[in-house]
């Protein structure tokens, strides 16, 4: 026995610790990165926006200049959404937590998904690197044109900001990819749809968001590139480009980028609930429509960021009950949260719980501001205000950063092995909650009051001031909410209680395993019987003898059918591989060619990537 | 197990009573989207309260249950749901479908009214071209042959037909007061009406980003009886026009961003509650250009 699992780690494990670096394919250790570089980007958009908060705090005030203004919420909205939450969510908990609660052994395209992630880490600091060379971008996240465009933007802050997102989209694309392949076909043997956790549903229905909604961001991005280095004209009016074309492809993304970034987050909600309130899910059937529909409305909505630009008012009213009907499948899932919760044989307290507790109360209020934002000649008054900075920071950061807090607190113990301190993450939770409704409640009524989005300041006589220094004391107290959790999380590494297999007695696949668990996942694949294997059929000693370690000495998982999983086929994983790291170095060549417009650059870089390409898809010995 | 006696229990009514009451003073005789003073922005202002007020109703509603279901009794007591699938589909079929569509299908068809109302073309309307500049706005009242630059002048009791556009990037035209924003594109003339019966003062704005001199894009709105305006009028007319110039718009971004007393005068225009332009340090490099503030 012995023996055998020796040897099964043994297969599993990187051969060196370089290769440990560069070449690991396990979806454990990149999940790991994808969450701590997310968190080191969310420290700096969230240190942006203090920043800017401390320069509102008072009116005439200029902490920072205008420009540097202008830099910092332009960094804030871009890394905050397209480098924080998709990767958090998406490349963080989906790539650690999938094959677990799916009880595989890893990804369905291991090497693809190191690429995503070196693509991913290239295309920030590329983001970043803007700093050394003349500033950060500074059109905003949304960037609209002709603001955007070269005779407005000269320098090449915003090259940086279409390339990097460019490059990017490629990264979380082709993670879509991998999961929505992994979950169709790498579901443990039993695993029937009906019994799918809930965090997969939403994994599931948001990559197939992204693999419709970033093609238009790619088109959009690349066009403006090509307005701005290579003389096209698609955004410039004088030329007989259309401005607002940029704006219907933008939020065509946009919109369904904030449910992309939202479902995972529900998920994440749905499968922390149960194990707190100890009873199943209510309403299962209703939260798996809830998130699929979400995603499929998301899609048909664009328009209600779009309001005030003058389209026709039919087609404005269209898309605001568009936009309303999503309070439909919203509701059912909160109230089957709700019906969940009431029908809890016990509340446990966890700190984990109590940021879901608090993503239902600002994601209620959310949505109530969404419904509002939806009504047209409401939005008239209110969209580019700071109604909308209210309204969007309780969708985002009450729906998204609070699961993400939760889940945290929830699966700390089974990535690391350790518990967080139950107290410390009370104190985290609390000055969280209550800074955060003290930084963003009042900007509702400054929006009401008159003030605009993305100014630097504004006047003393318009008695704006109580609110908006009530908004940065909130800020500073969200910051110091923040520092708790990193204080927590750096005692639990050193001091932390042992966590055991599974602390929380919850019921999915993750826990059946160690914590942390070793690099094969399970030395069984489970056969799952149950939605909660865990609680209605607990791990023994050989879940099924079929299913035992392969005897070969390479790398094996099972690939399964697709609605009721039946074993297939044994698949043959790769090994560790340096391809992925140098195929995304050679986009970072490509990335930099384009900047430069350098011809000869880009081609050295194409070149590059189809000599790695080759290496990559050389087939392995056996099967020449 | 004993009940005690819970003190926020009798104080919750009351506090909430107070904050409304306190909420509501705090707000009259506001500025912005709740203090309107066009029947347009007063018809977007009570959709504002209809829906906050429903948002209250339901929030609390929502919260109540979430409370319930969190705090209620357990151990020997089963919740309503134990063997009874059905009724906790009931009540989530109901209270997250059933009953939100019912309001929103109520608060839409009011909202759709509103944008009816307010799009509503007016006969004998004055017209005036709204155009969003790097970092000014020009007005043109093509019937009066006049152009100012950031002072809109409207007189009362007679619709405005007003169009936008942008002459280099998106700018957007709002002054809360009186109606929505209407965003000023580059090669798109767009259009709203309005009419006031309130003679005041009212600060414009840029609320849609357009550079580093967004937040010093305020123009000064005043609505005033006709006769004044017609003075007005007839002493543009009098005056030489010229467009702000590239060192008028540097001296003008040089003020707001280094002068600690936002807003500041263009050297051709003022907004409200700006200083007067006119101090002979601070004399733009081409001096001259028109007072224009009423």
């Amino acid at each position: 026995m012995a023996t055998a699992v020796g040897r099964l780690r043994r297969t599993w494990e990187a051969p060196s610790i370089i290769a440990n670096i560069f070449a690991t394919v396990d979806h454990k250790q990149l999940g790991i990165r994808y969450m701590v570089t997310a968190a080191i980007l969310l420290g700096e958009g969230g240190l942006d926006g203090i920043v800017m908060r401390t320069q509102l705090a008072i009116p005439n005030s200029r902490v920072v200049s205008p420009d540097h203004f202008d830099q910092m919420f332009s960094l804030h909205g871009t890394v905050l959404i397209f480098f924080f939450a998709t990767p958090m969510v998406v490349g963080g908990f989906g790539n650690y937590l999938v094959p677990l609660m799916l009880g595989t052994r890893d990804l369905a395209f291991p090497r693809l998904n190191a690429f995503s992630y070196w693509v991913y880490l290239f295309s920030a600091a590329f983001i970043y690197a803007s700093f050394f060379v003349g500033g950060a971008p500074n059109a905003g996240w949304f960037a609209y044109p002709p603001l955007s465009s070269q005779p407005f933007t000269p320098g090449l802050n915003m090259d940086f900001w279409a390339i990097a997102i460019f490059f990017l989209g490629i990264s979380t694309t082709a993670t879509a990819m991998n999961f929505i392949v992994t979950i169709f076909r790498m579901r443990a043997p039993g695993m029937s749809i009906n019994r799918m956790p809930l965090f997969i549903w939403g994994i599931l229905a948001t990559s197939f968001a992204i693999i419709f909604a970033l093609p238009p961001l790619t088109l959009a991005t690349g066009m403006l590139e090509f307005d701005r280095q290579f003389g096209t004209k698609f955004f410039d009016p004088n030329a007989g480009g259309n401005v607002l074309l940029w704006q219907h492809l933008f939020w065509i993304f946009g919109h369904p980028e904030v449910y992309i970034l939202f479902i995972p987050a529900i998920g994440i909600v749905s499968t922390i609930i149960p194990t707190f309130v100890r009873t199943r899910v209510v309403g299962y059937v209703f939260l798996v429509l809830a998130t699929v529909g979400i995603a499929f409305i998301s899609f048909g909505v664009w328009v209600h960021h779009m309001f005030a630009t003058g389209l026709d008012v039919v087609a404005l009213s269209f898309f605001g009950a568009a936009g309303m009907s999503i309070t439909i499948p919203s509701g059912l899932q909160i109230f089957s949260w709700i019906a969940t919760i009431w029908k809890g044989e016990k509340i446990i307290w966890s700190t984990s719980f109590m940021f879901i507790v608090g993503f239902l109360v600002l994601i209620v209020m959310g949505g109530f501001t969404g419904v509002m934002v939806s009504l047209v000649p409401l939005d008239w008054q209110v969209t580019d205000s700071y109604f909308i900075v209210a309204h969007l920071h309780y969708v985002l950061v009450g729906g998204v950063v609070f699961p993400i807090f939760g889940g945290f607190y929830y699966w700390i113990p089974k990535f690391t092995g350790r518990m967080m301190n139950e107290k410390l993450g009370q104190l985290n939770f609390w000055l969280f909650f209550i800074g955060f409704n003290v930084s963003f409640f009042p900007m509702h009524i400054l929006g009401l009051l008159g003030m605009q989005r993305r100014i630097f300041t504004y006047p003393t006589d318009a008695g704006w001031m109580g609110l908006n220094l009530t908004s940065t004391i909130g800020a500073y107290i969200m910051g110091l909410g923040a520092l708790v959790f990193i204080w927590n999380f750096a005692q639990s590494m050193i001091v932390g209680e042992l966590a055991g297999d599974n602390p929380w007695e919850a019921g999915t696949l993750e826990w059946a395993t160690t914590s942390p668990p070793e690099p094969y996942n399970f030395r069984e694949i489970p056969v799952v019987r149950s939605a909660d294997p865990l609680w209605d059929d607990p791990p023994r000693e050989g879940w099924d003898e079929r299913l035992r370690e392969p005897a070969g000495h390479q790398r094996e998982t099972y690939a399964t059918t697709l609605l009721e999983p039946e074993v297939e086929t044994r698949l043959v994983m790769p090994e560790d591989s340096y391809t992925p790291f140098f195929m995304a170095l050679s986009l970072v060549l490509l990335m930099i060619g384009i900047l430069r417009t350098d011809m000869v650059m880009i081609a050295v870089a194409g070149a590059f990537g189809l000599v790695f390409m080759a290496w990559w898809m050389w087939p392995a010995e056996e099967l020449a | 197990m004993l009940r005690r006696p819970n003190p926020w229990r009798r104080l919750a009514p009351a506090a909430l009573v107070f904050a409304i009451a306190g909420a509501g003073l705090m707000l009259s005789g506001c500025s912005g989207i709740i203090g309107p003073h066009s029947p347009s922005a007063v018809r977007i202002a009570s959709l504002w309260w209809t829906s906050f007020a429903i948002s209250v109703v339901v929030f609390i509603i929502v919260m109540g249950f979430l409370a319930y279901a969190l705090f209620r009794r357990r151990g020997h007591v089963r919740s309503i749901f134990e063997n009874r699938p059905h009724a906790a589909m009931v009540f989530i079929v109901i209270s997250g479908a059933v009953v939100p569509l019912f309001i929103l299908i109520g608060i839409f068809t009011y909202s759709v009214k509103i944008t009816a109302a307010n799009t509503e073309t007016k006969p004998n309307a004055l017209r005036v071209e709204a155009i969003g500049h790097d970092f000014y706005w020009e007005f043109v009242y093509p019937d009066q042959g006049i152009r100012t630059i950031n002072t809109l002048h409207i007189p009362v009791n007679q619709p405005i037909d007003l169009t936008t556009t942008g002459a280099d990037v998106i700018h957007s035209f709002w002054v809360p007061e009186l109606n929505g924003k209407l965003d000023a594109l580059p090669g798109i003339t767009n259009s709203m009406t309005f009419t006031t019966s309130d003679v005041g003062q009212y600060r414009g704005r840029c609320a849609e980003f357009c550079g580093k001199g967004h937040a010093c894009m305020d123009f000064a709105t005043v609505a005033e009886d006709p006769a004044q305006f017609q003075d007005w009028v007839s002493t543009i007319r009098q005056q030489t026009f010229r467009l702000p110039n590239a060192s008028d718009v540097d001296y003008m971004l040089d003020q707001c961003f280094n002068d600690a007393n936002f807003p500041v005068c263009m050297p051709v225009g003022c907004p409200p509650g700006a200083k007067a332009h006119g101090s002979v340090q601070k004399a733009p490099p081409e001096g001259g250009g028109q007072q224009a503030s009423g």
